[in-house]
């Protein structure tokens, strides 16, 4: 195969796969390092890190959107980040310290960990809610736009939140994904941040935690750019297709499906981790 | 300006011009290197001229079409740093010290990451 026939097939993969992960949520990456090691048998060193500066540009993408629009946290986001980012830079080193095989086989159980978290039927209760010391001192408290008013929130838990986003950010940077589901939980369940404000807060923090590792991939010559700028594009296109799709159509169904598939696309890394 | 509606502005003109920057560049590589094999199931690093930001910028001056479409791909991986710095810049003119420092210090570590890469 030439490198013109690749790219024209990796831009289609990506416009797929950033119109699945926008579709189902759970974000490009999750659906990219897939296609191109399963499907376009890349090695998945040269996924990641690809993978990474995807998400950079459809996470900045849907941004602009949602942070106009106002569900944005931009204090929360910057706050969190600061745990995202570290957690990110040591994923990313470790992950130069691992076998391929075992980057797939982790891959394989957080994809699934993360359809869990993302398909989970109730919301759950963590503890009562106590009111929050550092919550006040950083002003954290904000509001949202709801049928034509500004809604007031509170925010609880940050210290427990910042542990979980070290993780989040540890795993966005050693598997090249945006971890949004996991960011998404922590804000959602320990903090009591409204749905809407944890998506789009999630959303803007997944750049700069995975532009924190960018670096290391980058020094490493993880970053192949006849690899990479096809799947850039193509997963910028799709997810703005899928986002779009998703306001209209948001069926339980359809998410239903593509998740199913992208679970039976974890137990397969998993064989073909485990295998070698 | 509201912070939302600068942050808006700002990360919609980056995508933008990285987008546009990566379809030239994309094009003009494939041009150069269109009709060559592609093999990427073995890692093989990258050669260094595409491995850091001031190796990737005097490469394109040499008018490498790879190093053209890794700096395209370098505009998009400094976005969130430019984004970090001008959301500090907003909250220093309202006089938010802490989180001017928290801003301006996202931006360091992502600052250092891009610049220690090697």
């Amino acid at each position: 195969m030439t490198i013109l026939q690749f790219t024209a097939i990796l831009f289609l993969g990506a416009l797929l796969a950033g119109f699945l992960g926008s579709l189902t949520g759970l974000g490009g990456g999750i659906v990219i390092v897939p296609l191109l090691t399963l499907v376009m048998a890349v090695d998945i060193r040269y996924a990641i890190g690809t993978s990474l500066v995807a998400i950079i540009a459809t996470s900045s993408g849907s941004s602009a959107r949602f942070t106009r629009e106002g569900y944005t946290n931009v204090k929360v986001g910057m706050v969190l980040e600061l745990a995202t980012i570290g957690g990110a830079v040591g994923g990313a080193f470790l992950a130069t310290f691992l076998q391929a095989s075992w980057l797939l086989t982790v891959f394989g159980v957080v994809l699934i960990g993360s359809l869990a978290v993302t398909n989970r039927p109730n919301r759950l209760t963590v503890g009562p809610l106590e009111p929050d010391r550092l919550t006040r001192s950083l002003r954290l408290n904000s509001t949202y736009p709801d049928a034509g008013t500004d809604v007031p929130y509170r925010v609880y838990r940050v210290p427990q939140a910042t542990g979980v986003m070290i993780g989040a950010g540890a795993l966005a940077g050693l598997l090249g994904i945006g971890a949004g589901a996991f960011k998404v939980l922590a804000m959602d369940q320990l903090m009591h941040m409204p749905f809407k404000v944890s998506t789009t807060t999630s959303n803007f923090m997944i750049g700069a935690t995975a532009a924190a590792s960018t670096g290391v991939y980058l020094g490493s010559g993880y970053i192949d750019p006849a690899i990479t700028f096809p799947v850039v594009l193509g997963a910028l296109a799709g997810s703005v297709v899928g986002s779009r799709v998703l306001v209209r159509t948001a069926s339980p169904r359809v998410r239903m499906v593509f998740s199913i598939l992208i679970a039976l696309v974890g137990i397969q890394m998993i064989v073909k981790g485990l295998s070698g | 300006m509201s912070l939302h509606a600068l942050l808006a502005r700002l990360l919609r003109g980056a995508v933008a011009v990285s987008a546009l920057v990566l379809l030239v560049a994309g094009t003009f590589y494939l041009v150069q290197h269109g009709q060559e094999p592609a093999d990427f199931s073995s890692f093989q690093p990258v050669s260094p001229e595409l491995r850091t930001p001031a190796a990737i910028v005097a490469a394109v001056g040499r008018g490498d079409a790879a190093a053209l479409a890794q700096c395209g791909l370098l505009l998009v991986m400094v976005t969130p740093l430019v984004r970090e710095s001008t959301a500090a810049g907003w909250f220093l003119r309202r006089r938010d010290l802490l989180f001017a420092g928290i801003g301006a210090l996202i931006a360091g570590v992502l600052l250092l990451s891009l610049l220690l890469a090697r």
